[in-house]
């Protein structure tokens, strides 16, 4: 072989990776033709934002004239000048940096409040009296997810006496979800008050599936197959007080909401994505307002499943996006850090939110570099009562922690124990399994040998004691 | 009663009709901490973001120097997390198996840049004249056929030996 023949293998080897990774044209165009109209819009915005500014500007001058005039002629009783607290400015109660005229990006002043030290070495608790009780003559902005509360949540369901979850189900068990080879996405929640994982199946080409897999005695089974709307789906999350795994969709044209009611194996297909919204990468059940918070890089929502309601919540500070470089795995809705009342926004850098106020913190995390693969692994958080959590990420075959708060990494399985053994893997996924407390890692495809081969067992990583357990077996 | 969504249009089916090809050349291109799909994505809001892309003749084309470009910008985007792998590197002395670029050839092809490697992958790989080339590379024949030569020289190939600058 000639020196230009291994450069043209090399070159060769790397354009075929293409195909082993399963990608839809079609799914393509449409989420980058909504990130272009995204993009147009917010163009558009621009002059308007402009003109404002202007306005704003020559309101704020007029205001100080006549309020210096006014100081040089009122004081109280006394003769002393009384000074109010500023009210936000803005007409429609919106924060006023919103409107000022200027793109997040042209103004250090944005709201996204950058890491000065570098090296910050945890995440704070809030200081009392800064979202809940705003200073005095300050107005907030009513979010609904400061508006709505959750309702009543039901303890979760346990296993029997005299089940064995620690023990792998049986070996005749129909396998769980099948990708098929083929343009489909695997996404799971764990549902609670059922005691069960829930995981959908969908995409091109295939029968859409439904599966569930009971954590104690290690079985999985097939559910009804979902409504065709979330062909496409994006996130799927466990809705805690309304009982109910609920689908997201990822393009606000070609997929609606839908639910599944694990005790009553039933779908029930929701909404659409408001207009012009951007895909959603990632989703929480925000245990203060009962609600799904959900979004991609630039928009936000809250799902209201019970009514099939979407509100727009306003992250002003995000809405210029996240740094785009960080891969797929950037802009994902990860954690809700409880004790802080803060979601974690994963991505480089790491960006931690307070919903309630829109407040936006990034944080400059060195990553290790299996966190960010290829392909993008799946990423699960767990929480224990307490509040402490940590997020494991599934790199490889290598099971990662990172710890929110701390903001530190570890490494708590290598590759060759557990799902990792097989080889290197993707297109997995995670859930965290309350009633076990462990987190149960989902088949995907494995990497041996230079073929990528779709695997269908299940495993279960216990965090205290940092072991993998088989818990179904692959299909021989 | 299940629904139906409708996907097509003539855009869509063009750019569909492109995306195989053009996706291979992200994956060809793109370097390795940089995900090809995303780099695709990218290109494709790029191109998309410029309005009626039924004006543009040869999309297939048009598209490869959007990849090309935005896979040049990344490239210089990205130096800050560049280094902070590099410290986790140097920390750390496993290799991951089975990863990316294990070949030496590989590795020495990640060293170049992504402008090179798509010059290279569309000349050896698919054997495009220096005049493809070029309309893909947004530059003349000339600096086209140049980025060609010195990106074999870097690679070491010996180029009167292999034939490929004619």
């Amino acid at each position: 072989m000639t020196r230009l023949d291994e450069v043209r293998a090399a070159l060769s080897e790397r354009a075929d990776r293409a195909d082993l990774v399963p990608s839809s044209p079609a799914h393509a165009y449409h989420r980058a033709r909504l990130d272009a109209a995204g993009a147009a819009a917010r163009t558009r915005e621009r002059p308007r934002r402009a003109a404002l500014a202007v306005a704003v500007a020559a309101a704020a001058l007029v205001a100080i004239v006549v309020g210096t005039l006014a100081l040089l002629e009122l004081g109280d009783e006394n003769g002393s000048v009384v000074i109010t607290e500023p009210v936000d400015p803005s007409p429609d109660g919106a924060p006023a940096d919103r409107d000022d005229g200027r793109f997040p990006d042209e103004d250090p002043d944005d709201g996204i409040v950058p890491d000065e030290s570098g090296e910050p070495d945890r995440i704070e608790p809030p200081e009392p009296g800064t979202s809940a009780d705003p200073a005095p003559g300050t107005e907030t902005v009513e979010s609904v997810l400061t508006t709505t509360t959750a309702g009543p949540v039901p303890p979760p369901a346990t296993c029997s006496a005299d089940a064995r979850p620690d023990r792998a189900g049986p070996g005749d068990q129909a396998r769980r979800p099948s990708m098929g080879g083929v343009l489909a996405v695997m996404s799971s929640a764990f549902d609670s008050q059922s005691g069960v994982v829930v995981s959908v199946v969908a995409g091109q080409d295939i029968d859409d599936q439904t599966w569930i897999l009971d954590v104690c005695t290690n079985t999985w089974s097939r559910g009804s197959p979902p409504p065709l709307a979330v062909a496409y789906h994006g996130p799927v999350v466990y809705d805690v007080d309304s009982d109910l795994v609920v689908v997201l969709p990822s393009f606000a044209d070609i997929s609606r909401a839908a639910s599944y009611d694990a005790d009553t194996d039933t779908w029930t297909t929701g909404s659409a994505l408001p207009d012009g919204a951007l895909p959603l990468t990632g989703a929480l059940y925000d245990p203060v307002s009962g609600l799904i918070v959900t979004g991609g890089s630039s928009s936000w929502f809250a799902y209201d499943v019970e009514v099939d309601r979407w509100d727009a919540v306003a992250i002003g500070s995000l809405d210029n996006g996240l740094e785009p470089e960080a891969g797929l795995s950037s802009g994902v809705l990860l954690a809700h850090i409880t004790d802080r009342d803060l979601f974690v926004l994963w991505g480089e850098p790491m960006t931690t939110v307070d919903v309630r106020t829109g407040e936006a913190t990034q944080h400059d995390v060195d990553t290790p570099e299996l966190v960010y693969g290829w392909p993008p692994p799946p990423l699960v958080y767990t929480q224990d009562d307490a509040g402490l959590g940590i997020i494991h990420t599934l790199g490889g075959g290598e099971l990662h922690g990172f710890d929110p708060v701390t903001l530190d990494w570890v490494r708590l399985s290598e590759s060759d124990s557990g799902p990792g053994a097989a080889g290197t893997r993707g297109f997995d996924d995670l859930v965290h399994d309350p009633i076990n407390d462990r987190i149960v890692a989902i088949g995907g495809v494995v990497r041996s040998g230079g073929e990528w081969t779709e695997i269908d067992d299940t495993w279960a990583f216990d965090p205290d004691a940092r072991v993998w357990t088989l818990l179904v077996e692959a299909s021989p | 009663m299940r629904e139906t969504v409708k996907l097509s249009t003539r855009d869509e089916q063009r750019v569909t009709e492109a995306y195989p090809a053009v996706r291979r050349f992200a994956f060809a291109v793109a370097d390795s901490d940089v995900d090809p799909d995303d780099l695709l994505h990218e290109a494709l809001v790029r191109v998309l973001s410029r309005g009626r892309i039924d004006e543009i003749d040869d999309l297939e084309a048009y598209l490869r120097r959007a990849v090309a470009n935005v896979a040049s910008n990344t490239r210089r985007r990205l130096g800050r997390r560049r280094r902070a792998l590099g410290r986790l590197r140097a920390m750390s002395t496993r290799e991951v198996a089975d990863g990316p670029d294990a070949t030496m050839v590989g590795s020495e092809l990640m060293r170049l840049s992504a402008a090179d490697r798509a010059a290279l992958y569309l000349r050896v790989v698919e054997g495009r004249p220096h005049g493809e080339v070029a309309e893909v590379m947004g530059v003349s024949e000339e600096a086209a056929r140049a980025r060609v030569s010195r990106a074999l020289r870097r690679m070491r190939v010996e180029m009167e030996l292999e034939g490929v600058e004619s």
